[in-house]
């Protein structure tokens, strides 16, 4: 069945079970059970459980016909992809479903032929002729001949009419939705991966900043400092090769600089290179000045040449400083678990501390 | 640690919030310099001055050292994950007792503090600082990036929270959250790689 294909199974798995259950239970709790009982108790069930009446169906009709060309006609017509793979789809599934549920496609005349002369035949040679002996025989016939009995005929037609059933409200509530998204991503977004991801530029540069290439400031200065600069400090004879040694020494100064920066982290800075950084604190800037020096000459003081890091070091920005809160009173495990909703604390704490 | 029930540790043990804590971090790409920076952590606390306060940091924890295994929910042993409590801890002073008995990974840091009375040294155990955090997991399998932005995807761990020295610590994480206008609990969380943090911390 191909009601694979247009999600019928997804949408309603759970009211096919209970429409069989219903309908099981029925057929046990009646006395009496002929087709129209069934065909009666079908009506009222898929009224009940897949809501679907008469009326509806006839609606569903009616709006699948004057949709289907128009929609169709604007896939067909605008979109790159497949072309009308909605009609390909259903057609397929009418043809296989006739073939398949009903088996017309075995059932010919030849064979029907065959059927009753063979039937005739074994009842001629049966001994005993009941009704279990008729229904054995041609279940046994119409399975060697037609490939399908009777029985399994019918359960097939119900089968089929009850996912039809669901397939026509799957697409009355939601089908004809998916139709139109699907159009509109192919026709009014444009079909491929490229031009849809320009319709999420906006919402990720607010999201997450600028994107790259977005500036050409970067290649600008460099083009002062490694070009324009670099010429200038050159005697304007030969001043490739002048150039080129001017950049080097650049690069390598800079190399210097960061290393010299690593080490200070580490603790291992000389206060006068610090000073070329402006990594000094203030008491440290206040006493490298050329006053601070000789004073200090004066008095001798002996100062480490190396000094530590200190915090100071580093400046806060006020934005980075302003969430800070700290509590002063001490509060206990239970308060903390209750005010900041974290459930079993005292275990965290007991295995993880 | 000290094998109390769990109702008794409850009520006896006593720490300090702080909704906020400094630590040093590298910023992003250029790991020779490193700068002071602090961590939120979302609280009910309102400032008259600035009236919204900024919203809770995500943070790097390091779980593991591992550098290749990916495997187990982490990025080369780290996880994004969301902070819920700063909090500062001192241990009571009679577990300088057992602090021969105690694990490596568990051993105290000490200060001698000295009695002006008797005029002696003595050993006290220090103020911890740990952080409550909820990790977070793969949403796809081995944390295999989308194909089509190159983002993994990550999403928040239910009913599992851990308690996380603040050393272990890196950095903040850029997360965002996917289609955060639908404000679903469960939501899917982009661990965004391409962002650069200074800029993103100045600005925010």
């Amino acid at each position: 069945m191909e009601a694979v294909v247009y999600g019928a199974e997804k949408v309603s798995i759970s009211k096919r079970r209970q429409f069989q259950v219903r309908l099981d239970s029925a057929r046990q709790a009646a006395t009496t059970w002929s087709d129209a009982d069934n065909q009666t108790a079908i009506e009222r069930f898929e009224h009940e459980i897949h809501q679907v009446t008469p009326a509806k169906h006839k609606r569903f009709d009616k709006s699948f016909e004057r949709h289907e060309p128009q929609l169709l006609q604007e896939v067909g017509t605008k979109a790159t992809g497949p072309r009308s793979k909605f009609t390909k789809d259903l057609a397929l599934m009418k043809a296989a479903a006739k073939d398949k549920a009903y088996g017309e496609a075995n059932i010919t005349a030849d064979k029907r032929l065959q059927f009753q002369i063979r039937l005739s035949d074994a009842e001629t040679e049966a001994t005993t002729w009941s009704s279990a002996d008729m229904e054995r025989v041609t279940n046994q016939l119409e399975r060697e001949i037609y490939g399908i009995t009777s029985n399994e005929q019918k359960l097939f037609k119900t089968e089929f009419s009850i996912r039809l059933i669901e397939f026509e409200a799957w697409w009355e509530t939601i089908g004809i939705q998916a139709l139109w998204k699907s159009i509109e991503q192919r026709v009014i977004h444009f079909g491929y991966p490229k031009m849809h991801l320009v319709s999420h530029i906006s919402g990720l540069i607010r999201r997450m900043g600028s994107g790259d290439n977005f500036t050409t400031d970067i290649s600008e200065p460099l083009h002062i400092a490694n070009v324009k600069e670099a010429y200038r400090s050159t005697n304007k004879v030969n001043y490739i090769r002048q150039m080129l040694k001017h950049n080097d020494r650049c690069t390598g100064l800079d190399s210097m600089e960061e290393t010299l920066s690593y080490l200070a982290l580490q603790g291992w800075y000389n206060i006068d290179s610090a000073k070329v950084f402006n990594l000094l604190s203030a008491t440290n800037s206040q006493r490298s000045t050329r006053r601070a020096h000789h004073l200090r000459l004066q008095t001798i003081e002996d100062e480490p040449i190396i000094h530590p890091v200190s915090q100071q070091l580093y400046h806060f920005r006020e934005t980075h400083v302003r969430g800070v809160c700290r509590s002063i009173k001490l509060t206990s495990l239970r308060d903390a678990s209750e005010d900041f909703g974290i459930p079993n604390f005292g275990q965290l704490f007991s295995t993880q501390i | 640690m000290l094998r109390y029930d769990q109702n008794v540790l409850l009520d006896s043990i006593f720490i300090k919030l702080q909704n906020a804590l400094l630590y040093y971090r590298q910023p992003f790409h250029n790991p020779t310099s490193v700068e002071r920076l602090g961590l939120d952590c979302k609280v009910a606390y309102t400032n008259a001055n600035q009236g919204i306060m900024p919203e809770s940091h995500n943070i790097w924890v390091q779980y593991t050292q591992s550098e290749e295994n990916d495997i187990d929910n982490t990025f080369q042993g780290r996880v994004p994950s969301f902070p819920v409590l700063y909090f500062s801890w001192t241990p009571p002073n009679q577990i300088v007792q057992f602090q021969k008995r105690l694990p490596a990974w568990k051993a105290l840091s000490t200060f001698s503090k000295r009695f002006q009375t008797t005029q002696q040294w003595v050993l006290r155990p220090q103020a911890q600082e740990y952080a409550v955090v909820i990790p977070t997991k793969f949403k796809d399998l081995h944390g295999w990036a989308d194909c089509v932005d190159g983002f993994i995807r990550v999403v928040k761990q239910t009913n599992k929270m851990d308690i996380v020295p603040i050393g272990a610590i890196v950095g903040p994480a850029h997360s965002v959250q996917e289609n955060a206008a639908s404000g679903s609990i469960d939501s899917i969380w982009l661990v965004n790689n391409h962002v650069h943090l200074d800029t993103y911390w100045t600005v925010y």
